[in-house]
């Protein structure tokens, strides 16, 4: 039956009461000790051979006949307005098609311009220029030759917080009187953490090829979300979203930062509309490290009270976020939900610089929060004498207690006993002893929560031919997660096929079947339940035609490994058998997401343990081991749980160690936009890795059990680091990340 | 910038014919060789030569060998051959020291002795090693062939003696007994150019150091070669006291400069602590050498 229902959708910590199309599937989620032959199977990526032999095509492959470049001219001041710019030189040069300034009339609306006459950051484009050629484009954009008279700026957190420049209001959340408890403690810790501003630095930067047909909008567009990109271009454009069709085949990275069609995609579609041809725009390393967007950098305050056996009597959180996302707060969510305590405050202020505004970036605003709060966490448990893990397990929350609501489920206490076991965490005071090699080794450890519940409308369709083929199509782009792989997974397992004989498509949004954003953890729990229904609703007909052909009750009839077979064992036949009679007609099926639990919150949990060796003669830190140990309800496929977990982890660890962005106070300039100074680990830098998942699948939350894990992983790394620092050293450094200067000054 | 202005483009097939299209086409003719530095300056505009002469088919300037009691490097020789040389391992393993932290193993395949000595970047670690091992440099030009030492090789920020119609042709390290060497570096991430980096070379003899070299990476406008510690340590008895001494000099002696890379007063106090440790270990291996 197909239904309106209203249900509560969460992205991000961001929760909406919406209607959503159901149409319910009948399935019942896999229960955990459900014997499944491909779902929780280590299967390798569907597009390995692709990505690695170059064939994949990724948005910045794209070459269309006629096709113009289009290049930006960037401010090459933090603030000022623009006097002047030579547009007559610029157009003069040959092969230069169009120029966009910001006294252009464009065909599409946005709130503030795209292009700025009194930019407001360092690298905010201040034009655009379409040419034959990059390299006519890029010389045009020289020959712009923009003046501009400069404007003061601010952009370190301190004085903007002195000059109490805030960007919309304080933001307070708090429960019970945080201050009272405070003073009554027993213990108490306070701790000041500075955390650095981080950069996605995707491989493939941001990249539109757009192409203005008489009857169509086409876009090809390095996003996460190719349907929030057509939205977004329909809607700007004031287009029938059904003329717009995104394509995102690949895309090489985006870590939250490339969501909707974004400044890349409208620009190029205005380019294509005023030239009538399709028009490339990728921005180069220096324009992608500049405004491709950021994790903004925090200082923040955390302060705890607690009775002397370890229990929190009082949490009190503070952030000072450098210019983050407009209207999104959660650095103190954490320290709203992840402990239980009644008496608990957070406070966020979200500061206006003049820098590029923060954006999404994998776990926005929580990793930040985490990575004080944890740290926190351990001095307290330094304080009361208490073991870390054992004063977590005291503390630990069974429920949201900001919502006041049960968790669909919650397996943090065995995160934290499976990492312990894995690290030898019991054992961790014999790093401390005197090293053989004059390092200082320590371990160090820290929890994550965060959202990745999914939810719908998420919808997937399923067909099979008359070759036993099944075709499953999602609205889904794969950014690098595997999403195509474990759909396929899915639909094999529901099917009963072989993996070789299940196809799956996405990237396209001309099919017109609907996914979420690649955000908030949520595309496995809300795409996959979608494929499991779609291919649950073929297996039926097709046992329904099976029963015509053979002269069989359909539920007498089963599926498994591309054979059609009767519970009785009577009857044994390939998928073909019923099929090749198709001829050239299909069986067809479609599912979708349910909705969501009412009276839950869904949430991922986890628990990393780092072992660091400090050189006290250099203040090198180097990460000897990470283990992580995360609740993510089913693994659809561990080999790709465990790449994202690992990936999230050296990004964290950056963190922790190397990645910043460094303003010049002088200037207002970012010095190290490029991937040369910004200091993105490599594979040498990278730790061995020992990765769990609890075994318990979140048979509440969807028909596939499946928790989100595209953030979790790399929200509690660098606090584990920062703790195990600590550990070893017996210091805290004020900031992150832990430059050697930084270290040395730390020990000294 | 991420592409090079228009170049012409020639194949050496000889020595003598890269000197001479050297000398035809003039100053703004640059010879090629692993191209990991020529072409990342190519992309940045920071270099932009008219005319590139790639000598990566003269097979003849690759080689490492003993001869007359040198150890002998052709100029063309990759980074990987040094790292994985025997014989270098054998008289001097600063060389495979320092080329386990150069870069990574693609520009390792590639990256050139001769590209990485011409180039003289503060912050290569060849030309640090080099000067600790007091090698000399064989320079052919128009005039014919010349014989320079390290010490004489650094004429300025990216200068050498290498003169714009000439080729630096081989690399040679005189042979003495009771030698040891290390290099020592910290990066910011592995295979990233040194913070600061320190190359030791010590001959001992009768436990006394009979002479020492001393090249510093990254901590000045070029190589630093650092007489004055030196000058302490010879004809002395190698010990803890003695290096961290040595180390102090070269703290005081380098001249860093603030960058993304580390304060100046951390790069002085790394360039002590680097010294010291490649001192202990060069010391340690001759001694290992003289048993
Ligand atoms: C990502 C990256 C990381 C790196 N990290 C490090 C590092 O950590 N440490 C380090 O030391 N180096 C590092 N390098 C540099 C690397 O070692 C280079 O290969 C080396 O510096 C240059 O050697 P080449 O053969 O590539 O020279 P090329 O780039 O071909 O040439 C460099 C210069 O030398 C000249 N030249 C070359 N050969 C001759 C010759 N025979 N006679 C006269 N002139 C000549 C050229 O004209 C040019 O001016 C790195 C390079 C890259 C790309």
């Amino acid at each position: 039956m197909t239904r309106l229902v209203k249900t509560v959708t969460e992205m991000e910590g961001r929760f909406e009461e919406k209607w959503v199309l159901v149409e319910d599937d009948g399935l019942v989620s896999w229960e955990a000790e459900a014997a499944l032959r491909h779902v929780g199977h280590p299967t390798p990526r569907l597009t390995g051979p692709q990505r690695v032999s170059g064939a994949a095509r990724y948005t910045v492959d794209v070459a269309l006949p006629g096709m113009l470049h289009a290049a930006v001219l960037r401010s090459p001041v933090a603030h000022g307005r623009v006097t002047a710019l030579q547009v007559a030189a610029a157009e003069a040069i040959a092969g230069v098609r169009a120029v966009l300034t910001p006294a252009s009339e464009l065909g599409f609306q946005q709130r503030s311009g795209p292009l700025h006459d009194e930019p407001l950051y360092a690298g905010a484009p201040l034009a655009v220029v379409a040419a034959d050629t990059l390299a006519a484009a890029r010389e045009a954009c020289r020959a712009l030759a923009p003046s501009i008279e400069p404007l003061p700026f601010t952009v370190d957190i301190e004085t903007a917080w002195q000059e109490q420049r805030f960007d919309g209001d304080l933001h307070e959340e708090a429960r019970g009187d945080v201050e009272a408890a405070l003073a009554a403690a027993a213990v108490r810790v306070e701790l000041v953490v500075s955390t650095p501003g981080q950069l996605q630095t995707p491989i493939e930067p941001h990249a539109a090829v757009a192409w203005w047909k008489p009857d169509e909008l086409v876009c090809f567009i390095a996003t996460q979300g190719m349907f929030d990109a057509r939205a977004e271009l329909a809607k700007r454009f004031d287009l029938p979203p059904e003329r717009v069709r995104v394509i995102t085949e690949y895309v090489g990275g985006g870590f939250g930062g490339k969501q909707n069609a974004g400044f890349e995609a409208l620009i190029a579609a205005e380019l294509s509309r005023r030239t009538g041809r399709p028009v490339r725009l990728v921005l180069d390393r220096h324009g992608e490290q500049l405004d491709g967007g950021c994790r903004p950098a925090t200082r923040q305050t955390v302060r705890l009270g607690a009775t002397a056996d370890g229990m929190l009597t009082a949490i009190d959180a503070e952030a000072l976020v450098e210019f983050g996302m407009s209207g999104w707060r959660a650095v103190t969510t954490p320290a709203l939900t992840l402990y239980r305590c009644a008496d608990v405050r957070g406070i966020e202020a979200n500061l206006r610089l003049e820098l590029r505004r923060g954006n999404a970036f994998r776990a926005p605003a929580v990793m930040e929060g985490i990575t004080a709060l944890e740290q926190a966490i351990d001095e307290l448990a330094i304080e009361t004498g208490l073991d870390p893990l054992e004063l977590r397990r005291r503390n630990f929350a069974d429920r949201d207690q900001s919502a006041d609501l049960p968790y669909t489920s919650n397996s943090l206490l065995w995160c934290y006993d499976r990492a312990a076991e894995l690290a030898g965490w019991p054992d961790r005071d014999r790093w401390r002893e005197p090293q053989a090699d004059g390092l200082l080794r320590g371990m160090g450890c820290a929890a994550q929560i965060w959202w990745g519940g999914g939810g719908p409308p998420s919808h997937a369709s399923c067909r099979l031919g008359g070759d036993g083929v099944a075709q499953v199509v999602v609205g889904v782009q794969d950014i690098g997660t595997g999403t195509l792989t474990a759909a396929r997974m899915v639909a094999a397992e529901e099917l009963g096929l072989p993996l070789d004989r299940v196809t799956v498509r996405g990237g396209d949004t001309a099919p017109a079947i609907y996914g979420p954003v690649a955000g908030g953890s949520q595309t496995t729990p809300s795409v996959m339940p979608a494929v499991r229904g779609a291919a649950a609703a073929v297996r039926r007909k097709l046992l329904a035609l099976a029963g015509d052909v053979f002269e069989a009750e359909p539920d007498d009839l089963v599926v498994d490994d591309g054979r059609i077979r009767s519970r009785d064992g009577g009857l044994d036949e390939p998928y073909t058998a019923v099929t090749a009679k198709l001829g050239q007609a299909s069986i067809d099926g479609s599912g979708n997401r349910g909705p969501n639990p009412d009276g839950y919150r869904a949430n991922t949990f986890g628990c990393q343990i780092a072992r660091v060796a400090v050189d006290p003669g250099t203040g090198s830190v180097r990460v000897e081991g990470i283990w992580a140990a995360h609740d993510i309800g089913r693994v659809i496929n561990p080999l790709g749980a465990s790449s994202q977990v690992e990936g999230g982890i050296l990004q964290g660890m950056a963190y922790a160690l190397s990645e910043q962005r460094v303003i010049d106070r002088t200037t207002g300039v970012p010095v190290n936009a490029t991937m040369d100074d910004y200091k993105v680990p490599t594979m040498m830098d990278t730790p061995p890795i020992v990765v769990a998942f609890a075994p318990l699948p979140d048979t509440l939350l969807n028909t596939v059990g499946a928790k989100g894990l595209g953030e979790p992983p790399i929200i509690p790394t660098a606090a584990a680091i920062a703790n195990a620092f600590r550990h070893a050293t017996g210091r805290r450094a004020a900031a992150l990340p832990l430059t050697r200067a930084r270290v040395l000054e730390a020990i000294a | 910038m991420q592409t090079p202005a228009p170049f012409g483009y020639e194949r050496a097939t000889s020595v003598d014919g890269a000197i001479a299209s050297l000398q035809r086409l003039g100053p703004e003719a640059r010879i090629i060789a692993g191209g990991h530095s020529l072409l990342p300056m190519m992309k940045l505009r920071l270099a932009n030569p008219e005319h590139l002469i790639d000598i990566n088919d003269l097979v003849e300037l690759s080689y490492i060998r003993e001869q007359d009691g040198e150890i002998r490097i052709g100029a063309l020789t990759r980074h990987v051959a040094l790292l994985k040389s025997e014989l270098l391992a054998r008289h001097f393993p600063v060389f495979a020291d320092a080329e386990t932290v150069i870069a990574d193993p693609v520009v390792r395949n590639r990256g050139t002795i001769g590209g990485s000595l011409c180039q003289a970047d503060a912050a290569e670690d060849l030309s640090a090693v080099c000067t600790a091992v007091k090698a000399k440099v064989v320079i052919r030009g128009a005039a014919g062939e010349r014989v320079v030492g390290m010490e004489d090789f650094h004429v300025g920020p990216y200068q050498t003696a290498v003169g714009a119609g000439d080729v630096l042709t081989e690399v040679r390290l005189p042979l003495r007994p009771g030698s040891g060497s290390a290099h020592e570096k910290v990066e910011r991430r592995a295979g990233d150019w040194a913070i600061a980096a320190a190359s030791a070379a010590v001959w001992i003899a009768a436990g006394r150091i009979t002479d020492v070299g001393i090249g510093l990476s990254a901590v000045g406008l070029t190589t630093i070669h650092l007489t004055r510690a030196e000058d302490l340590l010879r004809g002395q008895a190698p010990s803890e006291d003695l290096f961290a001494e040595a180390g102090a000099i070269a703290a005081a002696d380098c001249s860093p400069g603030a960058d993304g890379r580390g304060p100046i007063d951390y790069k002085r106090h790394l360039v002590g602590v680097l010294t010291h440790r490649a001192l202990r270990r060069a010391a340690a291996r001759a001694a290992s050498q003289e048993a």
